[in-house]
């Protein structure tokens, strides 16, 4: 049932493709063909832009050097078997290539802004000036001329079935990707990046992963294309094409799967139209782009679903999932050291936690309590001093390594993943070290259930409550609450939580209180728990550390706490 | 200057989140809004500030009319905002994040304040990104009451600040409120609202329950409204 709802863009896309030539001409059916192949070559554009949030300005690179390999091996191999094993390979190189880049970029910096657009534009340049230098291989400014058709299709004729029917098959892997958990980890990547890092989930190599299944498809539209016009130029690869793919996206719809087939399709016969009729062709398609970014911002696939949320639902059993991590760790600060911005925060602080059960540290503003939490998680650099997690070194490591070894950290301000629906945020958060090998391709796995999570839908009411509204509207407590459940569902052995109560009233710190002390007791883990409020520091019971100036000032129960001279002097407690 | 405002209906787009509130904030006076998670307090807050349109309701703020009037013309003429969370300019030094909106440097501005809150007065060089949670809170606070507002509306300003610089928070609005400054407040910490507000208005499913001064209501018919 849910694959005809998810496959429904395709199906009509096949309709439509299927009654074209009949409808039309053999010239037509040509002519839309072209536009097909650019408007899958912007599919790859738009799955980046549109569902990952970061854009690249540079996929004519792999366009054209599918265009050029697959040219290549067109003419050259002498024999069908030859073709049918070089052909693949030709497609499959650039999104290899495109792979290597985003690993490179993005194990630099996980940030998808600017830089990396900037990157790939710099590659598409220096692609296209390679393409006219190395007229060798390229044929220069005149391009590679002369490349044979398909085998067994007629340039004119036959050779629109197999674009139109490599167009349906891109659209339905797209829409059955996007509505797959993998579709979820993608936006929430574009949402909340350090947010998806902290559950686990190493989102560089995601984003690599999808980079090269973009690439994968430019590549793809580069080698029909160059089957399709018989001769590849450098403007192949160059960065007017490139910026035609985002135009073609953004005009179409980013966020669909048929949406860049629309905009492609829209702006091609535009463009072709308005060049026989305006002198000035080009300002009249660049006023149709600044209008659908204005006023449709999410193209013209967006005004087809308008009213439609779209959902996801799981198919077949739920399946009970078992747990990712072993209970009851040991974690041991030695001496650690850390700063930001020339300003020493942690400086010698050494502090160690054994075996399950709920220890709360208090302290002045800015003692380095949720820095304590930065350095443990990879958010800040270790400068000294070490980290051991059950006896092995986690200092420096990035956040995602030290969540799959099972530390879970909720934050101080709640970070949650606001445009997808609490179900999701809960689900993202199940997956966590669940998910392996094919199960973030299966709608089985939106599903997945736990004995843990019916206890803290249970727990939590406003959540269960609203299960599939978006995660951004829910009031800052029912989020604490949100991030809280998101912490815990992959059952870590070690927990941070910082200020969960903050924002809560009396009532619902005292609730709060007891959903933390039994969770964290079923899953058995070690937490640390950063509060301000003694009335909460002393319903949790068990130690309490005191940090100042960047040390541990103080251990001990709360009550010893409260007597010492030295803590007195800086620090009191309140109650709400 | 007086704030009363009458009948107010605000949410996001066709969910309607608060529905007939209405209250008044005299000068020199402190009305805290309180209420249990996700029940309108913030969007009221905000369709005060006018920062959500107003489905329905009137605002009138010294004897104008000032419901469809945008947030910096009502900062313009006084009013100031301090939102719950993303209060700072994290690129921004300390300093810059107090001194940036001020057309003066009058020095006499924050002298009052950085003597209640000495760590800002040390890091005034530091990047405000550095600063950790209850800090960036603080220097939230002290550049709003840096404005020398008339009618300051603060959303949860105790958010993860430690109790000693709560109680210097709250001297504070107290100190400003003998001048004639006016406070609406949300908060959830009601140790907190005791030490600073007069009036209150609590809050339920987007309706008022509850309102009055706060010596009549007293703490525990408040906190009833607040159990979960």
């Amino acid at each position: 049932m849910a694959f005809f709802r998810d496959a429904k863009p395709a199906a009509a896309l096949a309709a439509v493709l299927a009654g074209l030539p009949w409808a039309s001409n053999d010239f037509t059916a040509y002519q839309i063909a072209l536009f097909l192949v650019y408007g899958m070559a912007a599919q790859g554009v738009a799955l980046c832009w549109g569902r990952l949030g970061f854009l690249s300005l540079g996929h004519a690179l792999f366009f054209g050097l599918g265009a050029y390999l697959s040219g290549g091996v067109l003419r050259a191999a002498s024999n069908e078997a030859l073709w049918y094993l070089l052909l693949p390979l030709a497609i499959a190189a650039p999104a290899l290539l495109a792979y290597l880049i985003a690993r490179v970029v993005f194990a630099r910096s996980t940030r998808s802004g600017p830089y990396f657009s900037l990157i790939t534009l710099a590659l598409t340049m220096l692609g296209f000036l390679a393409a006219q230098q190395w007229s060798g291989l390229t044929g220069g400014f005149n391009g590679m001329a002369d490349i044979p058709e398909l085998p067994g299709t007629s340039r004119y004729e036959t050779l629109y079935w197999v674009i139109a029917a490599c167009a349906v098959g891109s659209t339905l892997a797209l829409s059955l990707l996007v509505a797959r958990p993998i579709g979820v980890v993608w936006e929430a990547i574009a949402q909340n990046e350090d947010r998806l890092q902290l559950l686990g989930y190493a989102t560089d190599r995601i984003k690599a992963m999808a980079f090269a299944g973009s690439a994968l498809l430019t590549s793809l539209a580069g080698a029909l294309f160059a089957a399709h016009q018989g001769i590849v130029t450098p403007q192949a690869m160059g960065f007017v094409l490139s910026t035609e793919l985002v135009i073609w996206a953004a005009v179409g719809g980013k966020a669909s799967a048929l949406g860049p087939l629309l905009g492609a399709t829209i702006v091609g016969y535009a463009s072709a139209e308005l060049r026989e009729q305006l002198p000035y062709w080009e300002a009249a398609v660049a006023t149709l782009f600044i209008g659908v970014v204005l006023f449709l911002p999410d193209g013209v696939a967006g005004l087809m679903r308008r009213g439609q949320a779209p959902r996801r639902a799981s198919a077949g059993q739920a399946k009970p999932v078992r747990r990712p991590f072993a209970p009851a760790a040991s974690l041991a600060l030695a001496e650690v050291q850390t700063g930001q911005a020339g300003v020493r925060i942690l400086d010698g602080l050494s502090l160690g936690l054994q075996g399950p059960g709920i220890r709360c540290i208090i302290g002045p503003n800015g003692a380095g309590k949720t820095s304590m939490f930065n350095l443990i998680t990879g958010r800040l650099p270790l400068r000294g001093g070490n980290i051991r997690l059950n006896g092995h070194d986690i200092g420096g490591q990035p956040a995602w390594r030290v969540a799959r070894q099972g530390i879970g950290r909720k934050m101080q301000v709640p970070s949650v993943f606001p445009a997808l629906s609490v179900r999701e945020n809960l689900g993202l958060a199940l997956w966590a070290g669940r998910a392996h090998g094919t199960d973030l391709l299966c709608l089985a796995t939106l599903g997945w259930q736990t004995p843990l999570l019916t206890d803290i839908l249970g727990q939590f009411q406003a959540l269960s409550e609203h299960l599939d509204n978006p995660a951004g509207n829910l009031a800052q407590g029912h989020r604490q609450a949100l991030e809280l459940a998101m912490t815990l569902l992959p059952e870590p052995g070690i927990v941070l939580l910082d200020e969960p109560c903050a924002g809560l009233s009396p009532a619902e710190t005292h609730h709060m209180i007891q959903a933390i002390q039994s969770l964290v007791l079923r899953i058995g883990a070690a937490a640390l728990l950063i509060e301000h409020d003694m009335s909460a520091v002393d319903a949790l019971g068990g130690e309490v550390y005191v940090l100042h100036q960047g040390r541990l000032l103080e251990q001990g129960p709360l009550a010893q706490i409260q007597a010492s001279p030295a803590v007195r002097a800086i620090y009191a407690g309140g109650r709400k | 200057m007086s704030l009363t405002f009458t009948n107010i209906v605000c949410g996001y787009g066709d969910t309607l989140v608060v529905r007939g509130v209405s209250g008044q904030v005299q000068a020199g006076r402190a009305l805290a809004i309180v209420g249990r998670n996700g029940v309108g307090k913030s969007t009221l807050l905000k369709g005060l500030a006018g920062l959500l349109p107003l489905a329905q309701g009137q605002l009138i703020w010294g004897g104008r009319d000032i419901t469809g009037s945008a947030l910096h013309t009502r900062v313009a003429q006084g009013m100031a905002y301090t939102p719950q969370d993303n209060v700072v300019f994290a690129e921004l030094s300390v300093a810059e994040n107090l001194w940036l909106h001020l057309n003066d440097r009058d020095a006499d501005r924050y002298t009052e304040l950085f003597e209640q809150f000495p760590l800002l007065a040390r890091r005034q060089s530091q990047r405000s990104g550095s600063l950790s949670g209850g800090e960036r809170k603080l220097l939230a606070f002290t550049r709003t009451l840096g404005l020398r507002p008339k009618l300051a509306l603060l959303d949860e300003p105790t958010e993860g600040v430690q109790p000693e610089n709560i109680d210097r928070m709250a001297h504070l609005i107290r100190q400003r409120k003998r001048t004639g400054v006016s406070f609406i407040i949300v908060e959830q910490n009601l140790e907190f609202v005791s030490a600073f507000a007069d009036d209150v208005i609590v809050l339920d499913h987007g309706e008022q329950v509850l309102q009055g001064a706060l010596a009549d209501l007293g703490r525990e018919r408040i906190e009833r409204h607040l159990v979960v």
